[in-house]
């Protein structure tokens, strides 16, 4: 009878003893959507592009099972170049032989795509930044299905240089009542959640500034999450392209 | 001339009224006529009787004489002597028609045993009653031409006529009784005889099978003891095991088919192609084979699952491989062991067991040859197989790439072509394994080959050691043996007709007792009284003839009035039939003759 307990006892414990390194851990299993705004418009240099693109380069490689990879254009032309990629979540705890190869092609696939969105032969193009059209293409792809979180990553000078706000010029930086206006004519997009990365923006002049707290006001209206120190300049380490 | 009135002759009817003599159950109704008749003979109640009744019976019948005098009346057609016979001995339907038609079962045996016997008598009793009756009839007719007997004269003694009749009526009913008695205990000694006769048999056959048993007994005691004989004199030319153990040859015959089915399956995988449908899925599995310590016997199992020609055809080959050694080594096994001049009564099996052995060993060399140079042959092409292979996927690889850098800024055509470029340098990964494989085989060939000889060796070794031969009959059978049992044979068809003689012994025996049991039980002679009605009758038909011949009443001839002087001899009727004597006995004997007779045949079964 005691033998019995015993082995009953082993055969309930042993398990459960030998199999602590094989618990899953499911947070967050649907991955992060990164949405990538590209500026290479004319007003940005050649080592603006090289860094963007190392950035991207670094976040491509950062990107695991269950991230989502949407690269867009920013400037004004009828159909900018973007494109859509992704990966699968873990099924299990620890990527299979399958999983992991299946990430390897995904980073393989985007890392391919990465430099034809920095193409310098056509940055002379490009004459135009559309940062709003940009955005409202961000807060489209924001609504897909499947993921936890988005991360906008704008790697741009911010500047807008359309008819509707050219920054460019002296005092065509808009102001709070320009933001009001527009979201009274709910002409703003939906962006309640996103985090939004800014990488290139100028920041050391007086316009810079300006155009800083513009935007920062016109994500604050339209309910994105953009921390002080992610509008930078220049992000060089991939693992700051978040809001934690 | 004859004063008396012209009266139609008596008429026999058929059947008559009363007292039949083949009616099957007495007729009752005649009981009181007949005691009635008795007492005087002529129908007339006794002289003591009333006088009305008298003088009715008187107006009645100058009633009937007055109507026969005035109308003629209708009368029934007499039938002829032919129709009388045919409707009294026309043939009988079988008991169980007459049963079914009539509703009534038949007083006789379903053999018809009594009435097969008393069938003739009654025939014969018909007639001397009839021959009887018409001599009554003459007689009659005689005595009333002369007026005789006087009608106004009382007689003290009978007629003389009377006592003849009389006379002639007791001889007949004991003739009749006679003969039926005679036929009776004929017909029973015949059955008696005839139980004694199967009684006979069944106690000849009783012996027979006894003594065919002890026979048959023997018979197989002197087989036994023939071939038991042989056997210690000549025991049978053979060899056992070198290595007795059972499980030797199975253990290593399982471990030789392994070691030569891991050897061998992936040169057929690499030989022969694989389904486009489960070519994916094999690469996938490579692929993905993880890191695990069964990884490499999944990896296996799945290969092996998928590769299904490579598995069957590698398995078989294999299979034969072994199955030639094996018998290559039993066959040198008994080319070694067994020589002629060694046995020399038994030169000829051996011989013969030596031809066939040397048939196996060259089959199977041949055979074993030919495997192995079509594996050897194989292995020489797999390299090429295999170079094919990546040179192919290389090519397509090229394109690709060719491809990719054609697609300009098309970011989706990118994409996929990536993604195929990287599919396609998996692919050539791992057909550049699997050349660099089929490379090493074939660097090996000459070792593998060696290797595959060493196994056929040692499957042909296994066979040795394992293999065993036993040469019976050698030197033929002892021709007693066969003389034996074909006696032994005959014995058994001689049992089965004695057998088949005393179960129809028992079977006719049991049938005579029956029926003698029956005899005894049955009455034919229960006909006493319709006979003895019958033959009562003649006298009063002589009466009534006599008196209507000559026109009176025959109550008015006072001759007539005095009872018919017959009497019949019934005390002997009623004496029933005696078993014979020994029929006891002979029934004791039959039944210990067939106990012994079951006792013997259940011992044969």
């Amino acid at each position: 009878m005691k033998f019995h307990n015993v082995a009953l006892t082993l055969a309930l414990t042993l398990p459960l003893g030998c199999g602590g390194d094989a618990v899953a851990t499911t947070t967050s299993a649907r991955g992060t959507q990164y949405i990538v705004g590209v500026d290479i418009s004319s007003s940005r240099t050649s080592m603006d592009l090289r860094e963007s693109q190392a950035l991207l380069s670094g976040l491509v490689d950062r990107m695991t099972y269950g991230d989502k990879l949407v690269v867009v254009e920013m400037y004004g032309a009828a159909e900018p170049q973007q494109v859509a990629d992704s990966i699968r979540p873990m099924k299990e705890a620890t990527p299979s032989p399958r999983e992991r190869r299946e990430l390897e092609d995904f980073r393989a696939r985007a890392r391919a795509i990465v430099p034809m969105f920095f193409d310098s032969t056509r940055q002379k193009e490009v004459l135009v930044t559309d940062v709003f059209g940009t955005l409202f293409r961000a807060a489209d792809y924001a609504k897909a299905p499947n993921h936890d979180k988005t991360v906008l990553v704008l790697l741009s000078d911010m500047i807008q240089a359309t008819g509707e706000a050219n920054m460019e010029k002296d005092g065509g930086i808009p102001g709070a009542d320009w933001i009001e206006s527009r979201a009274s004519e709910q002409r703003l997009p939906d962006m309640k959640g996103i985090c939004v990365v800014v990488s290139g923006a100028e920041t050391k002049s007086a316009r810079g500034a300006q155009v800083k707290r513009f935007w920062q006001d016109y994500f604050a209206k339209v309910g994105a999450r953009m921390p002080p120190d992610r509008y930078r300049g220049l992000i060089a380490d991939p693992n700051q392209l978040g809001c934690a | 001339m004859s004063k008396e009135p012209n009266v139609p002759p008596y008429v026999l009817k058929s059947p008559p009224d009363f007292g039949a003599t083949y009616q099957q159950q007495p007729d009752t109704r005649f009981t009181k006529e007949y005691d009635r008749q008795r007492a005087n003979g002529n129908g007339h109640p006794p002289s003591g009787g009333s006088s009305d009744t008298r003088a009715g019976r008187s107006h009645e019948s100058s009633t009937v004489r007055d109507s026969e005098q005035s109308v003629q009346a209708p009368e029934r057609p007499a039938p002829g002597f032919f129709d009388q016979f045919w409707s009294r001995f026309k043939p009988l339907k079988a008991a169980d028609e007459a049963a079914a038609g009539n509703g009534t079962a038949p007083d006789e045996g379903p053999s018809g045993v009594v009435y097969s016997i008393t069938k003739k008598t009654d025939f014969w009793f018909d007639l001397e009653v009839h021959s009887l009756e018409r001599d009554a009839r003459k007689e009659a007719a005689d005595w009333a031409a002369q007026g005789l007997p006087r009608h106004d004269l009382q007689r003290v003694d009978p007629l003389e006529i009377e006592l003849v009749l009389a006379g002639r009526c007791v001889e007949l009913f004991r003739q009749w009784l006679g003969r039926v008695r005679t036929k009776m205990r004929d017909a029973i000694n015949a059955e008696a005889e005839s139980i004694g006769r199967d009684a006979s048999s069944l106690e000849s056959s009783i012996d027979r099978l006894g003594e065919l048993r002890d026979s048959a007994r023997r018979t197989d005691e002197e087989i036994a003891y023939l071939a038991k004989k042989e056997n210690d004199e000549r025991p049978p030319i053979g060899f056992e095991a070198l290595v007795a153990n059972r499980l030797f040859f199975p253990v290593l015959a399982v471990l030789l088919v392994a070691v030569e089915f891991f050897a061998n399956f992936p040169l057929f995988r690499l030989l022969l192609p694989l389904h486009s449908a489960l070519a994916a899925a094999a690469k996938e599995a490579v692929l993905d084979v993880g890191n695990q310590w069964w990884a490499g016997i999944a990896l296996w199992w799945k290969m092996s699952a998928w590769h299904v020609e490579a598995f069957v055809v590698s398995f078989a080959v294999v299979v034969v491989l072994v199955v030639f050694g094996k018998a290559v080594g039993q066959s040198a096994r008994l080319l070694t062991a067994l020589r002629a001049k060694d046995f020399p009564l038994a030169a000829g099996s051996i011989n013969s067991a030596r031809r066939q052995a040397w048939a196996v060993v060259l089959t199977c060399m041949v055979g074993s040859s030919l495997v192995i140079s079509a594996l050897y042959n194989a292995r020489s092409q797999v390299v090429t197989v295999a170079a094919e292979r990546v040179a192919t996927t290389a090519r397509n690889l090229d394109s690709l790439r060719a491809q990719s850098k054609l697609a300009g800024s098309n970011l989706a055509q990118v994409s996929m072509l990536t993604q195929s470029i990287r599919d396609g340098e998996r692919t050539l990964e791992v057909h550049r394994d699997d050349y660099g494989y089929a490379e090493t085989v074939f660097r090996n060939n000459g070792a593998i080959l060696l290797l595959n000889i060493g196994l056929v060796l040692a499957a042909g070794l296994v066979g040795f050691l394992s293999a065993r031969f036993k040469l019976t009959h050698q030197f033929g059978a002892d021709p007693r043996i066969a003389e034996l049992r074909e006696k032994r044979a005959q014995l058994d068809r001689d049992v089965r007709e004695q057998l088949a003689n005393g179960y129809a012994s028992v079977t006719s025996a049991n049938a005579g007792i029956g029926r003698v049991e029956h005899l005894i039980r049955s009455s034919p002679l229960e006909q006493w009284p319709a006979k003895a009605r019958r033959l009562s009758a003649i006298i009063p038909m002589f009466r009534a003839d006599n008196a209507r011949l000559r026109g009176l009443d025959s109550a008015s001839i006072l001759a007539f009035r005095q009872p018919p002087p017959l009497d019949l001899p019934t005390f002997e009727a009623e004496q029933g039939f005696d078993e014979p004597a020994d029929f006891a006995a002979l029934k004791e004997r039959f039944q210990s003759a067939r106990s012994q007779f079951t006792r013997l045949a259940g011992a044969g079964q």
